[in-house]
């Protein structure tokens, strides 16, 4: 059975319809007008124990409020989710202890309190034993560099600061199921690298199940295997990350070094021009043809060092949105 | 579960204190208001020839209205309905640990904050006005019964307004009215037994407000005894089961349709 299932759900939200101005404000008061903003559309899918899987989408597609259901936050308005044999919004105390959700961009810490405070309390509402508690609040601490903030109120903490302190507070009671919204977010380039470095490490130490969604391409990518793709609502993906990369990558980037100018005219008969600052350029080449400009710009200009890449992966998934 | 609470209350507690400044502004408040009642009724006692026991029984009602009415408060509703609309109940619901445990440990230690800060002040005015204060002491054990259903259901009518959220964009509309009875049908502008002429008693015994405030002082001063004591516990009782079950409805209901907003 899967840890994760989750049938035919649906959240649907009603929004009052306000027409603009003074005149629209007076009339909604004698015609109030109402639909429903379709955040979840009939989503679908299971997630086996230890699985990491990376949920994306543009804004407003419908993940957050997902992992809002399967947390217990919001009552689905129609089809079924279960998580570890609970279902998520009778919010029993006994499911509470095994999942955590992290939101970026909301603040779950005691704002006026220092983040250890909030870990005490956390460490005695789910009952962390004292010898687990300081075992893992030590390991968490030492590997997200926190030693100097744990005991500066949380409101004078840097957003960076903040988001590892709330990292923390959400995995004092180790949980099984892990739900990450944005966790990277307001964190430097090597912090970030740390964090997945981390949460890799957790979701093999503990067989935790993660779903995590993250702006940074780059996190889903390191994490990653299988990724849900989502838009407006409904699924337009679920499997392999390598797929789409394989279906929707139609360009490599060729970086090259010259010894000599070149004009930037001459390089863009060979591709699109995606940087050129002498004597470094970058060049986008369709697949079929990065061999041969390759080869071109190795005989025909005065290149001292060449390279192939990928695509970028934000590029390969903008990609995917337009074609879907 | 014990310990929960206990933890709850000692981060609640230390919360509270980076507001300790404004808390001591609020903490002397309603000393204005009551006294300046106490000296409005002792004038209309004077005009109307009123003898000396029922200035005595003024003086002591608004006196110990002061002490009792902080130990019944409850003033959490615009907060919590904040919360709901902001969406900033989330943290609370991932826990394990009801969410209503918050708000009770808040108001308990927030009343024993205002209470010590007061004592000062309430042996002041308890020295100038020794000569006309008493209390019926055989009262003292029905008293504390009264005090504790009154506590149960000031609490609750405010949570019940601040849990409205779920459902309205501001609460302040009906908490103005819950305001309005308090004041009119509670015994805080007057003792109950002052207005029935103004008002039916028959309404002001319906009403939950008399069991919040007026009801505990009355039994305190040896006002109400006997039959009436036990049909006034009856009542009290009646709206503490009446608002328990109501707050399980209206929060099951509300988690319903609660949005999450934000993050």
């Amino acid at each position: 059975m899967s840890i994760i299932e989750v049938n035919h759900l649906k959240k649907y939200y009603r929004v009052h319809k306000k027409t603009e101005g003074f005149k629209g404000s007076i009339m909604s008061v004698f015609n109030r007008k109402y639909y429903d903003v379709k955040a979840v559309n009939d989503v679908s899918f299971q997630i086996e124990e230890g699985e990491l899987v990376g949920f994306i989408g543009p804004n407003g597609a419908g993940k957050t409020t997902t992992l809002k259901c399967l947390s217990g936050l919001l009552y689905p308005s129609e089809g079924k989710v279960s998580v570890l044999g609970y279902t998520p919004n009778e919010r029993k105390h006994e499911y509470l202890k095994k999942i955590a959700l992290v939101m970026g961009q909301k603040n779950q810490l005691w704002w006026d309190l220092p983040a250890i405070e909030s870990f005490n309390l956390n460490k005695i509402l789910y009952e962390v034993p004292e010898s687990h508690y300081k075992k893992t609040l030590g390991e968490l601490v030492e590997l997200l560099n926190v030693q100097d903030t744990l005991n500066i109120q949380v409101r004078k903490l840097s957003l960076g600061q903040r988001m590892k302190c709330e990292l923390i507070a959400a995995l004092i009671h180790s949980p099984k199921v892990l739900f990450l919204d944005e966790p990277t977010i307001g964190l430097d380039v090597v912090m970030q690298q740390n964090l997945r470095q981390f949460i890799k490490g957790y979701n093999r130490k503990y067989k935790a199940t993660i779903i995590l969604t993250s702006h940074y391409m780059q996190d889903v990518e390191e994490l990653c295997k299988r990724v849900i793709v989502i838009n407006n609502g409904l699924i337009l993906y679920d499997g392999p990350l390598e797929d789409i990369i394989k279906k929707y990558a139609t360009h490599k980037l060729v970086s090259v070094i010259f010894h000599a100018h070149v004009s930037k005219e001459k390089l863009a008969e060979l591709g699109e021009v995606k940087e050129y600052n002498f004597p470094k350029a970058t060049l986008s080449i369709p697949l079929d043809k990065s061999n041969m400009v390759a080869v071109k710009l190795l005989q025909d200009f005065p290149t001292s060092d060449l390279n192939i890449e990928e695509e970028n992966i934000n590029d390969i998934i903008a990609e995917f949105f337009k074609k879907s | 579960m014990f310990s929960k609470f206990k933890q709850i209350l000692s981060l609640e507690l230390q919360d509270l204190n980076e507001y300790k400044g404004d808390l001591f502004i609020y903490t002397f408040t309603p000393f204005i208001l009551t006294l300046v009642l106490m000296v409005v009724w002792l004038s209309v006692l004077d005009f109307s020839s009123g003898n000396n026991a029922e200035k005595s029984y003024i003086v002591s009602y608004f006196f110990f209205q002061l002490i009792v009415a902080r130990l019944v408060g409850a003033w959490h509703a615009p907060y919590l309905g904040e919360k709901i609309r902001q969406g900033d109940v989330s943290k609370y619901l991932l826990k394990p640990a009801s969410f209503i445990w918050y708000d009770i440990a808040e108001n308990i230690v927030e009343k024993i904050w205002k209470i010590t800060f007061s004592l000062p002040l309430y042996i002041i005015i308890g020295y100038f006005l020794r000569r006309n204060l008493f209390i019926s002491w055989e009262n003292i054990l029905p008293f504390l019964v009264s005090l504790i259903g009154a506590m149960i259901i000031y609490f609750l009518i405010e949570h019940l307004i601040g849990l409205s959220a779920f459902w309205l964009s501001e609460t302040g509309a009906i908490d103005s009215y819950n305001e309005v009875f308090f004041f009119i049908t509670s015994g805080k502008l007057f003792p109950l037994s002052y207005v029935t002429k103004l008002i039916p008693l028959g309404v002001i015994n319906i009403l939950p407000y008399k069991y919040m405030l007026g009801f505990p002082l009355d039994v305190l001063l040896g006002k109400t005894t006997g039959q009436t004591l036990w049909s006034d516990f009856g009542m009290q009782f009646v709206w503490v089961v009446g608002l328990i079950l109501l707050y399980k409805v209206v929060w099951s209901k509300g988690l319903q349709k609660y949005g999450g907003y934000g993050g």
